[in-house]
């Protein structure tokens, strides 16, 4: 912590007559998750309720950065909105949707008969059609690997893509025996293969957030921007 | 043959010479030279003019002087050739000089200055009275023959005139000469000559004025030196020859006519010019007056006869006519020159003296430079008028007074004289080294002609007409070939919507339940077993973490299981960590109950506590503290959920008496079974998840303890759940609905794969198959 330390996230105290930097947010950061972590290690009262507390403050900042969030949406697409333009349409459609669904569901609230009714018949609908179109996007993909690849392991993923499916369901009521069942092959496949690749997908999720943990504890990492 | 003597060795050349053919100085003199052929020859190269044989005599005198002053070596001194009287004086003034003499006839400087006396000067009016008085030595016959005529003349006359003329000289001289302290030699040779010379001219040293120095007052100079020598130093100065160095033994002349030596340097060499200005500006400055009306009778002679002589001299600007530069040399000349008769001050001439440091060769100079010391020696003397004065002075134009090279351009001009180059044109015709109106090195030249064909081979001349062709063929536009309408995969994508729709439209017209639902599977059971063991009006917490998009699977595969809480009349609490997730509730709460029949509405039911920020983070804070978190249900009256029954018991999420999460995504199930289920304290979670996360959630199912206590797993596990319990649902459920859409699209997905599979990989191979054959005939 030299006096010739120009990080933007490190704050200026003087102590002494000595102009020296402290990183005021990377202390504060480790500080309160040293709190946390030995609030799950130390079963004191006292650290539960800080670290309860802590949580829950994290919580009103998530909320707080949503509404932030929102807030620059409306921004940007009002600036696109005067700009004018074809996209502008699109503009006044997402301002417009906004502001009737926040003053539908401020009305109403979030489980109103208005506010269900713009939930059911607008989001849901839309989002479930875009499931179905990904439905025959992903068929056409699975089509297309072996003219775009022709190797073993596209060989193999068609192969297991065609196995999966054919034991999600009976075909026409006839089920295939080594295939469909919990002891069928699709089962198999899943339960072993993918299980296994899953599992060591959490393993490494899991060092990762250890990794990722202890360097914002150090202060090596500052994603709060500091 | 008669032969003509080198005016500078001496020595016997033919006549029909004009260079000597043992010096190879000119023998015969150029007439009508310009002045700057006579600028830039050598001095001792030309003689002055030809005036005569006594002009001869004269020239050949003054080249032995040039030649001495030049060579600073003795010569021979040719005494036979010497009067007696001469041979005399020599011997006793200068016993060491060997240089011969020559007697006859009169210097071209003493011609000058008769001429001048002649032309010029006023006639004084008593002449001969001003005359010294010079008595005839007593000489023998044979001494007399020796002497030369005019001396003779000259010895005559004086006889004649002697007494009164020598009573008035002594007059002008006004008192006896006096010993001069700095110059021994000139005493002992003034004295050694009063002894040894001849009596005329021993009268003529007596009478006449002393030379002066320089540095001594006239008097003390006028006892030491003779009449007509002045003495410069170590050097004696002789009027009409200039300063002569005392190691030279020269004849002594008449210093009266100092101020006339000026006008004379143009007439005679300009070694010797220089050497009179400069003896001239001494006497001057001493203060000695050069009455030039006491020329000595034997002297007045002299000019007269030089006069003819004189006559013949080709004056300045009649040279030639071709020299259109004359017309200012004349007036540089006439500025130069000081009128005959005027007596010069001592102040002028010592201004004169000052300025012509470098005077005795004012002749070497160029015209302008002489200009310049001669306007200011002009400027020095006031009251020196000029001599004509009916001659207006001639004006230099006004362009050529600011062209005229003065001081810094003398170095420069002496150079390009050497050049010789004259201009030949313009207002500088005629002079001689006049700058170029451009440097040499900026005059063009005609450029080198190259010749511009290329030697190229035949392989270069045939990669640059390929070269050419390939640059005009990428100007040139290219049409773009017409995409079709329909591609193949733009048709094989319709296809694959074709037979999607097609089946689930099949199921959906025709209504057929062909396919039997799956059996109960492990995961299910458990699940099933767990709600089974639900206690009435069970409080549970029914997580909703899905997305609207994946709502249709998700609601058919919790349909059932939700079905089978209401039946068991749980009071439901709605949470998400989903923006959509209360909606998704509210719809999945009203889905079952529109399909069950069961009337779950209002907060009596459930209780919708809504949505949960921050992810991970809202749920462990949920987990830490559901009543502060989420305090309130989303119901119209914003309910406090936590102050009633049957939230009231619950403290925490281990009193609620089980814990259902419904997601489609493993982060989110991962997230609730690590920050809820340590919380949970018995409290079994179970999970109706997507068959895309299965193979996520199944390891904390499998785990053991299980962290996931059951599972209902996709439209499968739906299904499976729901023909386990056929009351569920009223036998009307949702996985029973879209089983069989689901197995015939599911088969179609499957032969589309297949055989788009195999058409593209045939197509792969064909293609590889062509390429190679290609790549084979190349």
């Amino acid at each position: 912590m030299g006096s010739g330390c120009d990080h933007p996230g490190w704050g200026s105290i003087e102590t002494g007559g000595a102009d020296m930097k402290i990183p005021v947010a990377a202390a504060i950061a480790i500080a309160f998750g040293l709190v946390v972590l030995a609030g799950y290690f130390l079963p004191l009262p006292e650290l539960v309720s800080l670290r309860t507390i802590l949580v829950q403050w994290s919580m009103i900042i998530a909320s707080t950065a949503l509404f932030v969030g929102v807030a620059n949406l409306l921004r940007v697409h009002w600036f696109k909105l005067r700009k004018g333009g074809t996209a502008s349409a699109y503009s006044f459609l997402l301002i417009a949707s906004l502001l009737v669904t926040l003053v539908v569901v401020g009305l109403y609230g979030p489980t109103g008969s208005w506010s269900l009714w713009i939930f059911n018949s607008i989001q849901f609908p839309i989002e479930s059609s875009l499931m179905a179109i990904l439905a025959v996007v992903l068929i056409y993909s699975a089509a297309r690997l072996m003219r775009r690849r022709m190797d073993l392991f596209s060989l193999l993923f068609g192969m297991a893509v065609l196995l999966v499916l054919l034991g999600s369901a009976p075909i026409f009521g006839i089920e295939i025996p080594f295939l469909y069942g919990p002891d069928g092959l699709r089962s198999l496949i899943v339960q072993i293969p993918a299980v296994a690749g899953a599992r060591g997908i959490l393993l490494g999720v899991a060092l990762g957030t250890i990794a990722t943990g202890l360097r914002i504890l150090i202060g090596a990492d500052r994603p709060y921007g500091g | 043959m008669a032969d003509v003597r080198c005016p500078m060795c001496g020595k016997p050349n033919p006549e029909e010479l004009e260079l000597c053919q043992f010096c190879q100085a000119r023998i015969k003199p150029l007439e009508g030279r310009s002045p700057a052929e006579e600028f830039n020859s050598p001095i001792g190269a030309e003689p002055p003019l030809d005036t005569g044989g006594e002009q001869d005599s004269i020239d050949e005198w003054l080249n032995f002087l040039r030649q001495s002053e030049d060579e600073g070596e003795p010569r021979p001194f040719d005494e036979e050739q010497l009067a007696d009287w001469m041979k005399e004086d020599l011997d006793i003034k200068m016993p060491e000089s060997q240089e011969p003499l020559e007697p006859e006839g009169t210097p071209d400087w003493l011609s000058s200055l008769r001429s001048i006396a002649d032309e010029d000067a006023p006639e004084p009016p008593d002449v001969e009275k001003a005359q010294p008085a010079v008595e005839p030595s007593p000489t023998d016959s044979s001494e007399e023959n020796e002497i030369p005529g005019w001396l003779s003349k000259l010895r005559s006359r004086r006889t004649a005139e002697e007494g009164e003329a020598d009573q008035e000289f002594a007059f002008q001289l006004g008192e006896e000469p006096k010993i001069s302290e700095q110059a021994g030699i000139q005493e002992d040779r003034s004295a050694i000559s009063t002894e040894s010379v001849s009596d005329w001219l021993s009268e003529l040293r007596g009478e006449e004025a002393p030379v002066v120095d320089s540095s001594q007052p006239p008097e003390l100079v006028q006892e030491e030196l003779p009449a007509g020598q002045v003495e410069i130093g170590e050097e004696v100065v002789q009027p009409g020859v200039g300063v002569v160095s005392q190691d030279e033994d020269i004849p002594v002349v008449e210093a009266d006519r100092a101020s006339e030596i000026q006008p004379q340097t143009e007439e005679i060499p300009d070694w010797l010019a220089g050497i009179v200005a400069g003896g001239a500006a001494v006497a001057a400055a001493e203060g000695v007056e050069a009455d030039l009306d006491n020329l000595p009778e034997w002297l007045a002679d002299l000019e007269k006869s030089s006069a003819l002589d004189r006559e013949e001299i080709v004056p300045f600007g009649e040279e030639g006519e071709e020299l259109t530069f004359d017309w200012l040399q004349t007036q540089v000349r006439a500025g130069q020159e000081t009128p005959y008769g005027e007596e010069l001050t001592s102040d002028t001439l010592g201004t004169e003296a000052d300025t012509r440091g470098v005077g005795p060769f004012v002749g070497d100079l160029s015209d302008f430079l002489e200009e310049a010391e001669l306007s200011s020696l002009e400027a020095a003397q006031p009251g020196v008028e000029q001599p004509g004065g009916d001659l207006s002075p001639a004006e230099l134009p006004t362009w050529l007074e600011a062209m005229r090279p003065v001081d810094a351009a003398a170095g420069v001009y002496a150079i390009d004289a050497q050049d010789g180059q004259v201009e030949s044109s313009g207002p500088l015709a005629g002079m001689q080294g006049v700058l170029p109106a451009e440097p040499e090195i900026a005059r063009l030249k005609k450029p080198a002609v190259y010749a511009l064909r290329l030697q190229v081979t035949e392989s270069q001349r045939a990669h640059a007409s390929l070269l050419d062709e390939l640059v005009k063929s990428e100007g040139e536009p290219k049409e773009i070939p017409g995409r079709p309408a329909v591609t193949s995969p733009y048709l094989f994508r319709l296809i694959i919507f074709a037979v999607l729709i097609s089946t689930i439209l099949w199921q959906v017209f025709t209504g057929s339940r062909t396919s039997p639902l799956p059996g109960l599977m492990p995961e299910t059971f458990d699940t099933s077993e767990i709600i089974d063991d639900l206690p009435e009006n069970a409080l549970v917490l029914l997580g909703v973490d899905y997305d609207p998009a994946l709502a249709g699977e998700m609601e058919a595969a919790a349909a059932s299981l939700v079905d089978h809480m209401m039946l068991k009349v749980a009071y439901l609490g709605l949470v998400s960590t989903s923006s959509t997730g209360p909606a998704l509730g509210e719809h999945l709460i009203a889905t079952v109950g529109s399909l069950s029949g069961n009337r779950y509405q209002g907060i009596e039911m459930y209780a919708n506590l809504g949505y949960l920020p921050g992810g991970a983070s809202g749920l462990q804070a949920f987990a830490q503290a559901p009543r502060q978190v989420a305090p309130f249900a989303l119901d119209p009256e914003t309910t406090a959920v936590w102050s009633n029954t049957p939230f009231q018991a619950a403290q925490d999420l281990a009193g609620f008496d089980l814990v259902a999460v419904i997601t489609d995504d493993s982060d989110k199930a991962r997230a609730w079974i690590e920050q809820v289920q340590p919380t949970l304290n018995g409290t079994p979670l179970i999970m109706v998840i997507s068959t895309q996360a299965e193979p996520l959630v199944r390891p904390y199912y499998q785990a053991n303890p299980k962290q996931v206590d059951g599972m209902v797993v996709g439209l499968a596990g739906g299904g499976s759940y729901e023909q386990s319990h056929q009351d569920l649902l009223a036998g009307n459920g949702l996985a029973r609905k879209y089983w069989d859409a689901f197995s015939l699209s599911v088969l179609a997905a499957v032969v589309l794969i297949a055989v788009g599979g195999f058409v593209n990989l045939v197509t792969n191979l064909l293609n590889a198959q062509k390429q190679s054959k290609a790549d084979k005939k190349r």
